[in-house]
């Protein structure tokens, strides 16, 4: 029985098992398979198994919707470097990343702390920019769509209102992702919202009260007490808001399409045309590895430089 | 005396500024709200509907043979949400209970294998997840639908965690007692867990209620769109004809989730605050 091998602390066994000495019968394992199993399955079929077979495929030319093609090595790679349309849609994508993550994070701290005040009606204030966070994209999109428009359009109005000049927005190739980014921040600043004024409450108030007694102004209180209070919690942020900003889709697809004329058009969006609109399974595959491994990529600068600037 | 007026004033200065900015954020749902209402047919941006009526809704009601149902859609929607959120709840919390408190050669291992596979970023299975489903001939189904989002990483590890900080007394008294796995995991575990599952239920809930690109790929009939497909649908088939119509499509779709924000506002606040969850 398992009960009398538990009750015997293994010979160097750890500190651990003194203790369990004292603890009565335990499970036996093949308990904890029985739990696992329903996870256990679906993780296979659904994350373990396509994982692998992804990376197959992302070695052939394979065709789902002629049932051709075989297996080419690291052709698909070596032809992503080289298309053109991958080389565009990753430099949307990259511009997309350089513009949203910056301007979320800024907001979202910006918010945080005007919300991290005594302010009436605190609650309030705060659902109304963590709403847009849970609405489905595609809705978003849609409204946006009326709220951009040039003639019609709410935005155009409010510009008027106050005396600026209407936009294009979304015929614009210049404008077209700058209105992307900013249905982005309308969209998303409550993740970092919420997360930074967590961070922000747990700082000790006698770290403020020490800094006002030594004499700090309101920006080196910020400097020195807010900034390093949060900088864990800010690096992290960062972190999730650029691995999400390569992924973006939905909204972009949604709101432009990829246009006008594909100045909006993101890795994403190749990946499905590619993969599902054209069928070109494997090198779709190779699309999805590939945006995978520099997402990866991001994620392991990221932890070197935040290492660094720690130890600094 | 003057230094408290002060600071009075600066407090009411950061609330009209905080205002100011969060009835901005409101507006694209308050015109939203107003133009479902809205009768005249040139779109437009007016707080008040200026013609107000009913008949865009009814027309969401009653599609009369249009080709596109919106409440075929909402219900699709209804019924992949609630499947998948009932599965990911019971199947998550089975493994994290197994994890937290069921001994086995290997435990280390799962887990490590559950947060690196955290790191891929899911867009690497939609080819291969297609074909899968495709073999298996569960393409256009609820099935394909709700299926992924049964399994939440990220709500296995969020509801192990939960387990390990539980006081262990509770459970330690209950297998005293002969309690045997099944009734520790239902009648001690799962009743001290519920803070954590109604997190994981939100978040279940509104990752399936809001996808739009695995739908996208894994049905091709218009009877299985889930709503922000046929919100795409639909805006295609009346954008410039009918504006209200469409903004009472996209009013509709809106609807649940800021339902679940309202009812459940201090799980999804302490939901994305603790654990810095799905962006």
């Amino acid at each position: 029985m398992s009960v009398l091998s538990s009750r015997i602390p293994l010979a160097g066994g750890r500190a651990r098992a003194a203790n369990q000495a004292n603890e009565p019968p335990r499970p036996r394992s093949w308990q904890a398979a029985v739990f696992l199993a329903p996870f256990g399955v679906l993780f296979l079929f659904l994350w373990a198994v396509p994982v692998v077979r992804g990376f197959y495929l992302s070695l052939t030319d394979v065709n789902v919707a002629e049932g051709t093609g075989g297996f080419v090595g690291l052709a698909n790679y070596a032809d992503l470097f080289g298309d053109g349309d991958f080389r565009a849609a990753l430099g949307h994508t990259v511009l997309f990343v350089v513009l949203n993550v910056p301007v979320l994070v800024a907001a979202g701290l910006i918010l945080a702390l005007v919300l991290n005040r005594d302010l009436s009606g605190r609650n309030l204030l705060r659902a109304a920019f963590v709403g847009p966070y849970l609405l489905p994209g595609a809705a978003v999109a849609l409204i946006w769509t009326l709220v951009l428009d040039p003639v019609d359009g709410s935005l155009n109005s409010v510009l008027e209102a106050v005396g600026l000049p209407a936009q294009q927005w979304l015929t614009e190739p210049g404008q077209a992702m700058g209105a992307v980014v900013l249905l982005t921040l309308w969209w998303r600043v409550g993740f970092p919202l919420l997360i930074l004024l967590a961070a922000l409450q747990d700082i000790p108030k006698q770290l403020y009260e020490a800094a006002r007694i030594d004499g700090a102004s309101r920006w080196q209180q910020f400097r020195y007490v807010t900034l390093p209070g949060i900088a864990p919690v800010l690096g992290l942020v960062v972190l999730l808001r650029l691995i999400d900003s390569f992924k973006v889709f939905e909204q972009v697809y949604l709101l432009t399409q990829g246009g006008p004329s594909g100045s909006t058009r993101v890795v994403l969006q190749m990946l499905y045309e590619t993969g599902f609109r054209d069928f070109r399974t494997g090198y779709a595959a190779a699309i999805g590895w590939l945006l995978a491994l520099i997402i990866l990529v991001v994620t392991i600068v990221h932890q070197v430089v935040s290492r660094r600037s720690v130890k600094s | 005396m003057t230094a408290l007026a002060h600071r009075r004033r600066a407090r009411r200065l950061a609330t009209a500024a905080a205002l100011v900015f969060a009835i901005l954020w409101g507006l694209p749902l308050l015109w939203t709200l107003s133009s479902s209402f809205e009768g005249s047919t040139t779109p437009g941006s007016r707080l008040l509907p200026s013609d107000p009526t009913l008949a865009n809704w009814e027309m969401l009601v009653d599609p009369g043979g249009r080709a596109v149902n919106i409440f075929i859609a909402f219900f699709n929607s209804t019924v992949v949400a609630v499947v998948s959120t009932v599965l990911a709840l019971l199947v998550c919390s089975m493994a994290g209970y197994a994890l937290a408190k069921l001994p086995f050669r290997g435990n280390a291992a799962v887990l490590g294998l559950l947060l690196a596979t955290m790191l891929i970023p899911g867009e690497v299975v939609l080819v291969p997840l297609f074909q899968q489903f495709r073999e298996l001939g569960l393409l256009n189904t609820y099935g394909a639908l709700a299926l992924p989002h049964i399994v939440s990483l990220l709500g296995v590890v969020l509801v192990r965690q939960f387990i390990v900080n539980l006081p262990p007394d509770l459970i330690d008294a209950a297998r005293s007692d002969g309690a045997n796995a099944w009734q520790i995991y239902r009648y001690v575990v799962v009743p001290l867990i519920r803070p954590a599952l109604t997190t994981l239920g939100i978040l279940v809930f509104l990752g399936s209620w809001n996808d739009f690109l695995w739908p996208l790929i894994s049905t091709s009939s218009p009877s299985m769109q889930t709503l922000p497909l046929a919100l795409v649908t639909f805006r295609s088939a009346y954008g410039d004809v009918d504006y209200g119509v469409v903004m009472a499509s996209a009013a509709l779709a809106i609807t649940p989730p800021l339902l679940v924000f309202l009812f459940a506002q201090r799980f999804i606040i302490a939901g994305i605050s603790n654990t810095g969850l799905k962006g």
